[in-house]
Order: C-alpha cells, then sequence, then structure tokens
C-alpha cells in the first residue's frame, strides 16, 4: 500500500535537479519526475473518507492511520473512529517492495479477532472506496509507455499533460492522462480509461500544502464518471518524519486501538 | 370463479416455455419473485439486530412453502459471516446480539469483496432493505399463499419502525390480477346500470331498460357460473369475453325490442305483434347469432390456448344470449304488456 503514502499522505518534493529553466522534458522524464519525489518515512494523521453515490447519499468514515516505510516494506495501520458501530475497528497492511502481495489484518472489536484478509489483487477497491489499491500506489514509470501530450493551464496552475500507456496489455486501465504541475511535479489531475478505451475515472487533487518542507495532499476525490460515484479523501493533523515505533504495527497493537 | 394471471399457464403443458420453467424450477430457486422492500426513516435501521432477526424469521417462514424455492438478503451475509468469522460453526449460522458486530462484518465485506454485491440487498445507510423470496410458481392462488404469510410480519416491522411493500415479477402479477377483478366487475356493473339507463330513454319507459338488460344480466351469471364450474380462471384473455358478450347481447335485445315496439303500434294486438316480431326480428337474430357463433369458434384451431378459451366462451355467451332474448326477456316483454296500456 504504497499509496495511502501517495495518496494520502503522499509527499512530493521539488526535486532540486529539475527546474523551470530547464530544456523541454519528454514525458518520460516528467513521469519520472513526479516518481521520484521522496517522501518521509514516518507519516500520520487523519482521514476522512466520503463515499457519494449516484444518488447523492453519502456515507462518512474517519481514520486515524500511522505510515512507516521500513524500506523493504511499508506498513500502514489504521484505526476507526467513526461511523459509532465501528469504532476502534482496525486494519493493517504491509506492503513489500519485492512485488509480493500485500498482507492484511482486520481487527473487529465486536468479534475480539484479529483475521488476515486475502488481498488478491491490485484492482481491488480500497474499502468499498473509488480508488483501488494501485490507484493508491507509486507506480513505476517503466511499467509504462509516456508521452507528452502538450501543456495547458489548469486550475490556475501551468501543466504539463502526459499520456502514460501501460507495456502490460491485461492491465485495468488501458491508458491514463495526468496533468502534472510544471513548478512542483505533482500531478494534480488524472484521467483513467477502461479496457476498452472509455473514461472511467477523474482524480483530482483539491487541496495540497507544503508540511515540513514536502508538498502533501490534504483532499483528493475521484470520480468513477461511469457508475457516478465518487470518494473524496480528506487529510488533516498530518506529520511528518514523527518518529513511530515498529511495535506500532502488529497484531498485539491492533487491538489498542490508536 | 378464481382469476390466474400466470403467464405460463397461458401455454400448452408441453410447449418448451413450460417444460424449460418447469426443469429451472425444479433445479433452481425458481423462475418468479417477490421483493419484500423494508424501508425506516433511520439511519442503520436495517442493521439492528432485532430488525435482522425479523428478516431472517420472516425467510425462514416463507421458505418452509412448497412453492418458495429460495429466499436472500442482507441477513443471509450476516448470518454467513458470523459463521465463517467463528472457524465454521454452524451454531453460529444466526444473527449476531450487537449491532456493532453487525456493522463490523459489513465493513469487513466492504474492505475484501465487492461492495457491489451488498447494494443489491441493502441501501447505502442501511435505511432500506430488500427481500428477494424465489418462486416456483407464478400462478396467483400460489403468490397469495407467499403474500399471506409475509403479511402477518407487517406489523411486528411496523412496531420497529419499518415499512412493508412488495415488488417483483410475481407480486406484479399479482396486483394485475386485483386490476382484472375490481376493473371486471366495475365494468360489467357501470355497463348494466348504463344499458338499462340508455335503454330507458331510448323507449321513453324505464320498465324497457330492466327487460332491455335481462339477457345481458343472464349471460353474464351463466358465463361466470360456467367458468367456475370448470375451472377456467379469469385472466386478460378470459376478463374480456363478458364484455364482449355483453356488446353484442345488447344488439339483440335492441334489435328485438324496437321491432316490437314498431309492430305493438302498428297492429294494437298482442299475439299478432309478438308472432311479426319473432317472425321477423327472431330469425335475424338467430342468423345473426349463428355466423358470430362460427366466427368465434374459429379460435379453437388457435395454438395458443387463451385463444382457444375466448373462442369458446364467446361463442357460448352468444347462445346463451340469444336463448336468453328469445325466450325469457321475450315471455317477459309479452307479459308486462308494455306498449299495450293504453289500449287496455
Amino acid at each position: 500500500m504504497k499509496t495511502i503514502q501517495n495518496l494520502s499522505i503522499t509527499v512530493l518534493v521539488i526535486l532540486l535537479g529539475f527546474t523551470q529553466g530547464f530544456a523541454q522534458m519528454n514525458g518520460q522524464e516528467i513521469m519520472e519526475a513526479v516518481y521520484n519525489n521522496p517522501s518521509g518515512e514516518n507519516i500520520q494523521g487523519q482521514l476522512e473518507m466520503r463515499l457519494i453515490n449516484k444518488q447523492g447519499d453519502t456515507r462518512v468514515r474517519e481514520l486515524q492511520q500511522f505510515i512507516k516505510d521500513e524500506g523493504e516494506v511499508e506498513k500502514t495501520i489504521m484505526f476507526f473512529l467513526s461511523p459509532a458501530d465501528v469504532r476502534n475497528t482496525s486494519f493493517m497492511n504491509w506492503s513489500y517492495n519485492d512485488g509480493r502481495d500485500d498482507d492484511q489484518w482486520i481487527y473487529l472489536p465486536a468479534l475480539k479477532r484479529v483475521k488476515r484478509i486475502s488481498s488478491d489483487s491490485k484492482s481491488d477497491n480500497f474499502m468499498g472506496s473509488d480508488f483501488t489499491y494501485d490507484d493508491l500506489g507509486d507506480r513505476h514509470p517503466n511499467e509504462d509507455a509516456h508521452k507528452l501530450l502538450g501543456e495547458e493551464v489548469f486550475n490556475g496552475y501551468d501543466c504539463y499533460i502526459v499520456e502514460s500507456v501501460p507495456k502490460d496489455k491485461d492491465y485495468m486501465y488501458s491508458k491514463t492522462v495526468t496533468w502534472v504541475i510544471k513548478e512542483n511535479f505533482i500531478g494534480i489531475k488524472r484521467d483513467f480509461y477502461d479496457e476498452d478505451g472509455d473514461l472511467l475515472k477523474i482524480l483530482q487533487i483539491k487541496k495540497f500544502e507544503k508540511i515540513s518542507g514536502y508538498w502533501v495532499i490534504l483532499n483528493t476525490q475521484m470520480h468513477n464518471v461511469q457508475k457516478d460515484h465518487r470518494t473524496e479523501m480528506i487529510f488533516s493533523e498530518v506529520e511528518l518524519d514523527q518518529p513511530i515505533p515498529s511495535n506500532k504495527f502488529t497484531e498485539r497493537s491492533m487491538t489498542l486501538g490508536r | 370463479m378464481w382469476i390466474n394471471s400466470s403467464f405460463l399457464e397461458n401455454f400448452e403443458r408441453d410447449s418448451d416455455i413450460v417444460l424449460t420453467d418447469a426443469f429451472v424450477n425444479q433445479h433452481f430457486g425458481g423462475t418468479s419473485s417477490i421483493n419484500v422492500i423494508l424501508e425506516s426513516e433511520h439511519k442503520d435501521a436495517m442493521i439492528r439486530p432485532e430488525v435482522e432477526k425479523l428478516i431472517d424469521e420472516m425467510q425462514t417462514e416463507v421458505e418452509s412453502l412448497e412453492l418458495v424455492g429460495n429466499s436472500f438478503s442482507i441477513s443471509d451475509y450476516i448470518r454467513r459471516m458470523n459463521q465463517v468469522m467463528h472457524a465454521d460453526d454452524p451454531t453460529f449460522d444466526v444473527i449476531p446480539e450487537s449491532q456493532e458486530m453487525i456493522a463490523q462484518y459489513l465493513l469487513l465485506y466492504e474492505m475484501s469483496g465487492d461492495p457491489e454485491n451488498l447494494w443489491k440487498v441493502v441501501d447505502y445507510d442501511y435505511r432500506k432493505a430488500n427481500v428477494t423470496i424465489q418462486l416456483k410458481s407464478d400462478n396467483s392462488k400460489d403468490i397469495n399463499q407467499a403474500i399471506e404469510i409475509l403479511e402477518k410480519y407487517r406489523a411486528p416491522f411496523s412496531e420497529l419502525q419499518v415499512e412493508m411493500n412488495y415488488a417483483g415479477s410475481g407480486y406484479k402479477a399479482l396486483v394485475f390480477t386485483d386490476l382484472i377483478l375490481t376493473g371486471q366487475i366495475k365494468s360489467l356493473l357501470l355497463s348494466i346500470v348504463i344499458i338499462i339507463i340508455l335503454l330507458a330513454l331510448m323507449f321513453r319507459k324505464v320498465n324497457i331498460g330492466f327487460i332491455g338488460a335481462i339477457p345481458v344480466v343472464l349471460t353474464a351469471a351463466i358465463s361466470f357460473g360456467v367458468m367456475g364450474l370448470f375451472n377456467i380462471s379469469l385472466s386478460t384473455t378470459t376478463a374480456l369475453v363478458s364484455s364482449i358478450a355483453i356488446g353484442i347481447g345488447i344488439d339483440y335485445a335492441v334489435h328485438f325490442i324496437e321491432r316490437y315496439k314498431i309492430y305493438a303500434l302498428q297492429t294494437r294486438d298482442k299475439s299478432l305483434t309478438i308472432r311479426e316480431t319473432m317472425h321477423h326480428s327472431g330469425r335475424a337474430i338467430a342468423f345473426n347469432a349463428f355466423v358470430v357463433i362460427m366466427g368465434f369458434l374459429v379460435l379453437l384451431f388457435s395454438v395458443f390456448p387463451p385463444n382457444r378459451s375466448l373462442g369458446a366462451l364467446v361463442s357460448f355467451n352468444m347462445f346463451i344470449s340469444f336463448i336468453a332474448t328469445v325466450t325469457i326477456m321475450y315471455l317477459v316483454l309479452y307479459k308486462s304488456n308494455i306498449f299495450f296500456k293504453n289500449k287496455k
């Protein structure tokens, strides 16, 4: 779950090597610049997840989350704060760098038991949201062929528009198109196209801020245009690089609540 | 006399569609369905253990009917998950006692499964639930049997501030049935009243209105009686019969009475009038009835069974209508001394 990192507490840093005056970059270079933004090692904060269906019904979940990058493995633990009947339910994810499937656990306080759950697919949706696990993670730029489509002012930012076509033809998207802000290499908007080449989802970054020297995304929205279902993720009280003990990410810790 | 809006019973017993339906019903849950839609004003109402348990109870009871193949609802998810989370121990195949447990199971389901499935049985904020009951028959009598059981749960649900409504293909058929019945009875009564009024106005005599309605009333009564006797159900096709019969039956009466009046005023002789009327009008009516009956009997060769019953019933009704006109109405007309009163 590299993502939560990307998504939730994705931290994007302006790369020193690239400056505005630099010669015209190509699509590959732009996406590498986005990917190579280092992130903080320890991230914690609150996540409010709003799921909105076609009828406009909204479900809100609040979580406290902790993320720690231990090199080989990135560990995430989340505790539900609301709704009240799922309070203290916790979810833990270990994501491995070597491409192994993630390990996932869930603790249900009513059952007083930790259960391992299987994460068979990167294309599964994260917690019933419109984000797949893969949408949340950092996809390596070498997995796609990139092409710079042009430049555009989007929401007041000078952006590159880059089209990325996966080299793996069986991937869940046939292509994505990303709007990347020129000055800080934050991807501010991304269109996802399904296997038939039709527009499936639109990701937009609504708010980002510089915290502890990093660019942090504070509000991001995914709109599945085919189902007309939306997920909004709002991050608050974000703290970066504060030490989190390793034993925070254990089954025992899951049962203790935050 | 019973009503049936079964679609399948319109077909031959050995036709492909009936055989296929029977096969599916034998091996699967059922081909028609009733959906019980539960609705509350309160958020999370459907995940309260009391409500879940009541849903479960209702399903168990309705499934005891032979015609119910299967039923499916949110409580099936909950029971299944409760068992699986307890090492598949069958004693946990029940609704848990706490709402927290139910909510957490559903959260788990959403996180690991495909939540889209969940939205088929419950809505986004757990205000509404959809209980699907699969039936092995689309026969109105059978569906009513299931509804009868479901209705017992209306009061207990409303105590929990949950409202109950129906939908589904089976229920649609049932509503259809009610519409046929009430529509049929209403239109029948209305047309008789209108006939009486129109006849009375036409001939400027109230009595004529009632006499003219005799064949129609008799035809309707005998027709429904025969349908009851031979266990022919009232369906969209057979419901047309009485309307057609009234339409044609009144024709005979008007024709006959009009002739009778003309002769009565001409001859001023009752027995002569009656003879002449029978001679002219009676014969014309007999020919007409014969031709129309033959016309409708052609339907007996139809491959679609409802058309055959339509043909038979209309022919039969025409016959009754004809007989009623030339016998009973004729006698009543004769006895009533109408058109001869002033002469007496």
